[in-house]
C-alpha cells in the first residue's frame, strides 16, 4: 500500500459502525453490478473434470521460475517493456520443463525444453481439454505450437515410464 | 459452513465428488473473483485467472499442506496468478469500476428497483474515483461472504494491523466523493 492520497481533513472519530454499514452497501452494490459471472462459476465447478483418478501416474511438476515475476528487470512497474514473451519453468525432483510463452495476436505460441532430453508425448491442454499433442525430439526439443490464450498445463509422458508428468496450470 | 466442512469437502471432492467440490466454488467463487478484480484486471483476464485459480486447486487436491486454510492458498494463487497476468500482458485492460456501473446501469431495471440500482451504480462511481490502492482494498473488502483480514492481509500484501486504519481513511475518503455525487446518507448516518 503506497501512492494513496493522504486524507489532510482526518481527525474526525472514526465510526466503525459506520463503516462497517457503508461496507456493508458496497458489498451489495458490488453484488449487482461486479458479480461474478456465471460462466466463470461454471467454469470452477467445470474444473473438477481435470482431476487426476490416480495421483500414483502423474507427478505435478509445480512452477519454479516465472520471467514475469521472478526477472528483477520486470519488478520496478512501468519500466518493463511490452513485454510479448515470457519464459516458465516446472520442475519436479527429477524433470523440468522450460517453456517459452510468444504473445501471437490473441493465441500464444509454445516452444519447449525438456530435461532431461529425450522423446516424450506432450498434450497442452486448456481449461475445455486437450488443444493440441505434439512429441519432442532426441534432445528434449519441444516444437513449436500454437495454443489459445487463458489456463494452460502441459502433461509429458515419458515413453516406458508409468509416471507422467503434469505441469501446474498457468495463463498465459 | 464450519471450516471442517470446507476440509471434508476437499476431501471428497479429491475423491471426485462434483457436489463438494460444487460447494467449494460457491463458498469462495466470489472470493477469488473479487481478487482478480481488485487487481483492476478486465473481465476476461479476471475469468482466466479465475479458471487458473480452480483448475490449480483441483491438481493440488489431496497435496494442500493445510486443508484448513484452503481460503488463504486460493487467495494466494489468485494473486500470484494476477501479479502473472498484469505483468506478462502487453496491453493492461484495467478495471473501471465507475464504467461497470455506467454500462450496466443502462439496462432498464423494474421501477422498483431503480432508485436502489442508481444508488449502487453511483457507490460503485464513487469507488471508482479513488486511488488505486483505495479502490483495491475496497474492492477484496467487498467480496461476498466478506473476507476475513488475515484474506485480505494475504491478496494484498499488507499487514493485517494496517488494513483498519487504511479502511477507515478510504471510506473517509469515499464518503467525501459520494458527497459530491449527491449521496448524503451511505452507511446508515450522514457523511
Amino acid at each position: 500500500m503506497s501512492n494513496d492520497e493522504i486524507d489532510l481533513t482526518g481527525g474526525a472519530p472514526v465510526d466503525e459502525a459506520a463503516d462497517d454499514a457503508l461496507l456493508d452497501e458496497l458489498r451489495t452494490a458490488a453484488s449487482v453490478h461486479d458479480a461474478v459471472p456465471a460462466g466463470v462459476l461454471a467454469a470452477a465447478r467445470a474444473s473438477l473434470t481435470w482431476r487426476t483418478i490416480d495421483s500414483e501416474l502423474e507427478e505435478l511438476a509445480g512452477l519454479a521460475f516465472d520471467s514475469s515475476t521472478d526477472d528483477a528487470r520486470v519488478l520496478v512497474r512501468g519500466a518493463a517493456p511490452a513485454a510479448d514473451e515470457q519464459m516458465l519453468t516446472f520442475e519436479t525432483d527429477r524433470v523440468s520443463v522450460d517453456l517459452l510463452v510468444t504473445v501471437r495476436g490473441e493465441g500464444r505460441r509454445l516452444m519447449g525444453q525438456l530435461a532431461p532430453a529425450g522423446v516424450a508425448n506432450i498434450e497442452v491442454r486448456s481449461a475445455s481439454g486437450v488443444v493440441v499433442t505434439a512429441r519432442s525430439d532426441e534432445l528434449g526439443r519441444v516444437p513449436a505450437l500454437d495454443v489459445p490464450a487463458g489456463p494452460l498445463s502441459l502433461r509429458i509422458q515419458y515413453p516406458g515410464q508409468l509416471v507422467a508428468i503434469v505441469t501446474d496450470w498457468v495463463t498465459v | 459452513m464450519s471450516e471442517g466442512t470446507v476440509v471434508e469437502d476437499l476431501a471428497r471432492a479429491a475423491a471426485g465428488e462434483q457436489a463438494s467440490w460444487d460447494r467449494l466454488v460457491e463458498r469462495y467463487g466470489g472470493l477469488v473473483w473479487s481478487v482478480a478484480r481488485s487487481y483492476r484486471l478486465g473481465a476476461d483476464d479476471a475469468a482466466d485467472v479465475s479458471q487458473t485459480t480452480w483448475l490449480r486447486l483441483v491438481e493440488h487436491l489431496g497435496r494442500l499442506r493445510e486443508p484448513e486454510r484452503l481460503s488463504a492458498w486460493l487467495v494466494t494463487t489468485a494473486k500470484r496468478e494476477c501479479l502473472r497476468v498484469i505483468r506478462s500482458r502487453s496491453r493492461e485492460r484495467t478495471l473501471d469500476l465507475a464504467g461497470i456501473a455506467r454500462t450496466q446501469a443502462d439496462e432498464p431495471p423494474p421501477d422498483a428497483h431503480v432508485m436502489a440500482l442508481e444508488r449502487s451504480a453511483t457507490l460503485m462511481a464513487a469507488v471508482g474515483r479513488l486511488g488505486d490502492a483505495c479502490q483495491r482494498l475496497l474492492r477484496v473488502l467487498m467480496a461476498s461472504p466478506p473476507p476475513s483480514y488475515e484474506m485480505v492481509s494475504e491478496a494484498l500484501e499488507m499487514p493485517v494491523g494496517s488494513i483498519g486504519p487504511t479502511r477507515a481513511r478510504c471510506l473517509g475518503q469515499l464518503r467525501k466523493h459520494l458527497a459530491e455525487l449527491g449521496i448524503t446518507q451511505a452507511g446508515g448516518g450522514s457523511v
